[in-house]
């Protein structure tokens, strides 16, 4: 509609009424509207300097459980080596070196397994007891191979230094085929289990205990971990030299690592509830995540995929309560009074998006006062609001970096959530002398409850401790980001979560 | 505006100190009294420095304030049913629309007054048409009320204000 020529000098007239510095007292606000603007403002954001300080907090428990894991296992292990093992042959007398060479050793087969598949690993009584091991400078060792088996005794004595020069003068000359001995090698295997290996030379078969090479390591390993049949490369790590540790470890991994597991955590919203409903509604609230309490606690089920990727599913609940606040305004008027002082005021409270709760609120005025129409009346309302959130987590992880006890995973997945919201009011009255509220009544109850539902998508961070060989330590960051059903906007319901719990592997 | 978004109390005193006076020229208009004047400043400043981050920095600010302040003096008028008038069929007032016409100008404070004194209904249209520039259309989708509605009570608005005026200026 075409604009007439006085309403564009009203127009202008006003808006430049408004661009000038006011100059007289009716033009301006009242002193106290910031101080009445703080009171309603939500506290300077601490949160982030707290997601930090929880981080750190739970890196340093992270990284001290870890060292006291690794340094209990590390003294636990060196006795129970020095008992069992060293008292049994002088293999580790020389022992840096000697196990150093051993790995060398046994490193040197597994290459040999690539590239030699035709050779024999001659074992000889000779100073240079075997070609493979002279030349990783074990030239003055000699290998002792034990007729016998040896049941019990967790470490074979195969490599005996002492018995050097007893076998100087016989020579004996075996063929191992090399597959035997690394296919036939399993982590799991007990010290008992024994393999058959043919001479070179057509002599009798013997029965060898074990695997000479790998078999000095091992068992060691199964006795610390008082677990034979089940080893986690984390407790290798604590056990073996520190030349071996890294080199055995992913077999082990390979080999025994869980396909299953379950964790159980608390989780804590760093996002008040109610940004996920209306943001009409939001204005009401006592603006303020400091008043909102929430619990959120899940359980999820992982499984593993392979490549260090996993799936997990889980449940999660979460219980929110808070209070709200409102304020409303009318007029004083006279002709809306009974003759008996009782008027009758409506206020509409926006619960969600699209749901109201219509309250009437009937109030007395004192026989004897006299008010005048016109005169404000300002009512205020309290409310209680609870939301229970149902929601299933689903999605993948991918572990990129693991470093006993550390495993630090990528998590990326979905949530359904079911929401259950409950307001209740607690408060009404009227901040006006001369009158008191009589009566309150809602029209529409059933509004009070609001049921909805939404799915979101969530990224994150994961960070495992090892604390036991079953039993890790769980710290994970999550941003969440979705649709709420109540919610308009292309992406509201956005927040960031802590998860804190441990995980089982089943 | 980043220390605004961060909560920095400073920063948002700052923002507050340099456009109250402009949002509340505004708020005078849109509310009846000073009082309710001062509520709306308050709603408005509450939802500039919760939605500020919804703000692009490719307009400016001082009209992206002016809306978020419109629109919380309508949500609070909305929110008291205070704006709800029978809808007017468009032909019965068609030519009063014509005839309507504003008076001249004169002091300022009695005009806001005038304004301030017409009921929320109209008070809202005639800001939002003549003063805020909105068509008939935009009026009726923001206040949810007809094209015809709008037109009926801008008109009405219109002959209330030079009632006002000239009874006042014969007065």
């Amino acid at each position: 509609m075409k604009r007439n020529i006085q309403e564009q000098q009203w127009a202008e007239k006003l808006k430049e009424w408004e661009a000038t510095s006011s100059s007289q007292a009716w033009e301006r606000p009242s002193a106290g509207g910031w101080d009445r603007i703080t009171e309603n403002l939500p506290k300077e954001e601490k949160k982030p300097q707290f997601v930090w300080w929880t981080m750190a907090l739970f890196i340093l428990i992270g990284v001290g459980a870890g060292f006291y894991v690794y340094s209990f296992q590390k003294n636990d292990s060196s006795t129970d080596f020095n008992e069992n093992n060293l008292a049994k042959s002088n293999l580790i007398k020389e022992t840096a070196d000697s196990s150093k060479e051993v790995f060398v050793a046994t490193k040197t087969i597994n290459e040999n397994k690539k590239t030699e598949q035709a050779n024999e690993l001659t074992i000889s009584s000779s100073n240079s007891v075997n070609n493979e091991l002279n030349r990783q400078k074990t030239t003055t060792e000699a290998i002792d191979i034990q007729n016998q088996k040896i049941e019990k005794q967790p470490v074979s004595t195969t490599i005996d230094i002492e018995q050097k020069n007893r076998l100087e003068t016989n020579q004996i000359k075996t063929s191992l085929p090399q597959a035997s001995i690394i296919n036939d090698f399993s982590p799991t295997d007990t010290p008992s289990s024994s393999k058959i290996i043919s001479e070179s030379d057509g002599q009798k078969t013997k029965a060898i205990n074990n695997l000479s090479l790998i078999e000095t390591i091992e068992p060691s390993i199964n006795r610390i971990s008082n677990k034979e049949s089940k080893l986690i490369p984390t407790l290798a790590f604590g056990v073996l030299p520190k030349e071996v540790s890294l080199e055995i470890a992913p077999s082990f991994n390979k080999k025994n690592a869980s396909i299953w597991s379950i964790d159980v955590y608390a989780q804590y919203s760093f996002q008040p509830s109610f940004y996920n409903f209306s943001p009409l509604w939001s204005l009401q609230q006592t603006r303020g995540t400091n008043h909102e309490k929430n619990q959120s606690y899940g359980i999820q089920l992982n499984r593993s995929l392979g490549k260090g990727f996993s799936a997990h599913i889980g449940v999660q609940k979460r219980n929110s309560f808070y209070k709200t606040k409102g304020r409303f305004v009318r007029n004083f008027n006279t002709n809306e009074e009974d003759g008996m002082g009782r008027s009758i005021y409506q206020f509409s409270i926006a619960l969600s998006g699209d749901k109201n709760i219509e309250e009437d609120v009937k109030i007395l005025r004192n026989s004897g006062e006299s008010i005048p129409s016109g005169t404000t009346l300002r009512f205020n309302v309290e409310r209680t609001v609870s939301i229970k959130t149902t929601s299933i987590p689903i999605g993948i992880a991918y572990t990129f970096f693991q470093s006993y006890p550390f495993q630090l995973s990528g998590v990326f997945g979905g949530e359904y959530s079911r929401i259950k919201m409950q307001s209740k009011r607690t408060h009404l009255s009227i901040q006006h002398p001369g009158f008191r509220v009589e009566e309150v009544h809602t029209r529409n109850r059933n509004n009070e409850t609001f049921v909805s539902s939404d799915f979101s998508l969530q990224a994150g961070l994961r960070l495992d401790v090892y604390l036991r060989p079953s039993i890790k330590a769980l710290v994970q960051l999550d941003w969440q980001g979705g649709k709420t059903q109540n919610t308009p906007g292309p992406l509201l319901g956005t927040g960031n979560q802590a998860r804190l719990g441990l995980s089982y592997d089943l | 505006m980043k220390a605004c978004l961060k909560g920095d109390k400073r920063a948002q005193r700052d923002l507050y100190e340099q456009y109250k006076q402009l949002l509340f020229k505004l708020c005078l208009r849109y509310a009846r009294d000073r009082q309710e004047a001062e509520d709306f400043l308050h709603e408005s400043f509450i939802t500039i420095f919760r939605d500020l981050s919804q703000y692009r920095a490719n307009g400016a600010l001082g009209g992206w304030l002016r809306r978020v302040t419109i629109n919380t003096a309508l949500q609070q008028l909305r929110k008291q049913k205070r704006l709800l008038y029978p809808d007017t069929d468009l032909s019965q007032i068609s030519d009063i629309i014509e005839e309507e016409v504003l008076p001249p100008l004169y002091n300022m404070e009695e005009l806001i007054n005038h304004i301030q004194q017409l009921p929320p209904g109209y008070r809202a249209v005639f800001n939002l048409f003549v003063v805020e520039q909105y068509s008939h259309k935009e009026i009726a989708k923001s206040l949810d009320i007809s094209v015809g509605s709008s037109k009926s009570q801008l008109s009405k608005a219109k002959a209330m204000l030079r009632s006002r005026i000239t009874s006042k200026a014969v007065g």
